[in-house]
């Protein structure tokens, strides 16, 4: 059973439309926009992805939408439950466009009585993570930021209760919240390596786990307890988050390796990371003259942690993030450019291993088996830019075929660790092969840096054109 | 099943298989038919059962990786094949065309099976020289020619010296177990998964 898309977006006064990078539907209802595959039983809500039990599919002119879309996908988009009256829903293909009787309702009497509920908070340390535990209704519709120092929970409704702030330090330095109050806050510790989260039901809760090494009990001495690195460059700024407009601004590009980590070298000398360094400035100045806000993850030869480079894109809310990679082979004949987006295949796999994992060890009683379609790997949360990312990847690809006079090349996919976090579309290019004499001896030329500076800001000026522009009609192909 | 037999003394094993692959063409070619399994290979009237192998090298101009059909001594037992297989691989491709992502010296440690996934513990420098193309075809050289070989296996786990690793060469996520990449595999070579 379902409903045609058109009859919910007229119901609720939104509007359908469609994605010009990807093609999708796009729903959009109280300013949220919901991607809807036709492809998959997916749907993205603002970037979160949500999936469904049955694939949505385009039959006679409407937008088949299942019925659970009502139930799983749309209070997302509301941000609460929503009540159906005398919803007769329809099975594809669709014979009558009569539109449910929808109401949104945010706060129904049943959850009146339930505002204001708790969310118990839990902790459980072990040597090397520490597993939180939001138990309660609301806790499944908080929302979750990742800094890089700290990791922040904001609950919709409710109120937080519990003891769960002496975990000791290490990967977790701290849990902070009031009692009945709504944001929890998380201090990241010098052995945090990465987060993985976890929506689950029967009952409810928000599992975060807080993977690393060095937890314990008792925290050191205060003149123990070390600085976190310098991150001068790191576009990391106290109080917080900038806040993020609607428009396409803000840029992250990310220089690869530095410091210690030289990445790839020459017989004759050349190092990856200063090139990369070169290449993003370049690139930086000419994003910045075209009235982007571009923030590099280092500007000078230091060695920044892949998950930080991700972190400070997520910090400044930027809209793309790019890596700037050289390739090398032992084949001196590999030539040209490579560029990435992250691997779907082992995000997938990931995801379902993780679900089974905590299903088995069962946080709490009741875990179902299907508690994984309700999984969100905050780690992988590249997964929900997937179809951004690859159009950006094309775009630079295209360019640097161009450029490089390479004509058989396509985007490729592999989980790279600095893609998996990106909560914005973000792709990893390997501009040319530092081991082939030809190219390497053209990315010490300045000129031919700047034309690959150019190549870069080309293509992030058509992505971003594309993304200003969402109600635009897609481009012939 | 049929095996019985352990296979020949390695260093013999290694022989015959570099003499069979010196008499293919090129590397660049998929094989013909599928390869069999150790199972159906049919056991020759002397001792030693052999099951067609495919090894993927990363081919030399783009990097992509391209199927090496090999014969190989069979024991059926998998997870002893599959620790030849990898030994086979690190050794590098036979023919011209393709590249040797390994360094020398580079070696299994041991191999195992946990379910569907392979654990591949690598040692020798194998995080050493290299971008991301050489990293993407050491670490999918081996999930290809694993995956490919033995279709039960949906996954492998690189452990480097009997550890965990991060990542081999700064770029790709080691920390789990890792599928199959049909688009690091030149044309749709790699998509099959069903040699056997
Ligand atoms: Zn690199």
């Amino acid at each position: 059973m379902g409903f045609c898309a058109e009859d919910l977006a007229a119901a609720l006064k939104g509007s359908l439309g469609k994605d010009p990078v990807s093609h999708y539907p796009v729903l959009t209802l109280r300013g949220k926009r919901t991607l809807i595959s036709t492809a998959s039983a997916l749907a993205s809500v603002d970037g979160k992805i949500v999936r469904l039990q049955e694939s949505p599919a385009v039959i006679e002119g409407c937008l088949w939408l299942p019925a659970e879309f009502l139930t799983s996908v749309l209070p997302q988009i509301l941000g609460g439950p929503v009540t159906i009256r005398g919803a007769e829903g329809k099975a594809p293909p669709a014979e009558s466009k009569v539109p449910p009787k929808l109401e949104a309702k945010p706060e129904p009497k049943a959850a009146q009585a339930q505002k204001g509920a708790s969310v118990s908070v839990g902790a459980e340390v072990a040597a090397d993570s520490v597993r939180l535990t939001l138990a309660g209704k609301d806790a499944v519709l908080a929302d979750v930021a990742q800094g890089s120092k700290e990791i922040v929970v904001t609950l919709a409704q409710g109120g937080l209760t519990g003891t769960a702030q002496d975990v000791g330090a290490g990967i977790v330095d701290g849990i902070a919240f009031n009692q009945g109050g709504r944001t929890l806050k998380v201090a990241l510790g010098p052995g945090f390596k990465r987060l993985e989260s976890l929506k689950l039901s029967d009952p409810d809760r928000l599992v975060l786990v807080f993977k690393g090494e060095g937890q314990r009990l008792n925290p050191p001495p205060p003149e123990d307890v070390q600085a976190a690195p310098e991150t001068a460059d790191a576009g990391i700024a106290p109080g917080g988050p900038p806040r993020k407009t609607a428009a396409f601004d803000t840029v992250v590009l990310d220089p690869g390796h530095g410091g210690s980590d030289t990445g790839a070298t020459t017989a004759g000398g050349l190092q990856e990371k200063d090139l990369t360094l070169v290449l993003a400035q370049k690139a930086a100045a000419l994003l910045e003259k075209a009235g982007l806000k571009v923030i590099l993850t280092r500007s000078t030869d230091t060695q920044v942690p892949l998950v930080q480079r991700t972190a400070i894109a997520n910090y400044n809310r930027a809209d793309l993030f790019l890596s700037i990679h050289l390739n090398s082979s032992p084949a001196p004949s590999a030539r040209g450019t490579e560029t990435y987006f992250l691997s779907r295949n082992a995000t997938d796999l990931w995801s379902t291993q993780l679900a089974a994992k905590e299903n088995t060890e069962g946080v709490a009683s009741g875990a179902t088996a299907d508690s994984g379609l309700n999984l969100v790997l905050w780690e992988l949360a590249q997964t929900s830019y997937i179809v951004e990312s690859s159009a950006l990847a094309e775009a630079i690809q295209q360019e640097f075929n161009t450029l490089l006079g390479t004509t058989d090349r396509g985007v490729r996919q592999a989980p790279f660790v600095v893609l998996e976090g990106a909560q914005m579309p973000a792709v990893l290019v390997e501009v040319a092969f530092l081991s082939n004499p030809d190219e390497s001896k053209r990315l010490t030329d300045p000129a031919f840096q700047d034309q690959v500076a150019q190549g870069l800001t080309q293509s992030i000026l058509a992505f971003k054109a594309r993304y200003d522009k969402p109600q635009a009609p897609p481009p012939a192909s | 099943m049929t095996n019985r037999k352990r296979p020949r003394r390695r260093a013999e094993a290694a022989l015959f298989t570099a003499a069979l692959c010196a008499l293919l063409v090129s590397c660049r070619e998929a094989p013909k038919a599928p390869p069999q399994s150790a199972e159906q290979a049919a056991p020759s009237a002397a001792q030693t059962v052999t099951a067609s192998r495919t090894l993927f090298y990363p081919q030399a101009d783009d990097m992509l990786l391209a199927p090496c059909p090999v014969v190989m001594p069979a024991t059926g037992s998998p997870q002893q094949d599959m620790a030849a297989l990898i030994r086979r691989y690190l050794a590098g491709p036979p023919g011209d065309g393709q590249v040797q992502p390994f360094l020398e010296h580079s070696a299994l440690r041991a191999l195992f099976l946990i379910g569907s996934e392979a654990v591949v513990d690598l040692t020798g420098p194998v995080r050493a020289g290299g971008g991301s193309a050489t990293e993407a075809a050491r670490v999918y050289g081996i999930v290809q020619t694993l995956a490919y070989n033995f279709p039960d296996v949906k996954s492998v786990r690189i452990l480097v010296d009997g550890q965990e690793v991060d990542t081999l060469l700064g770029h790709l996520d080691l920390s789990r177990s890792l599928p199959p990449e049909p688009r690091l595999v030149a044309g749709s070579a790699g998509t099959q998964g069903d040699a056997e």
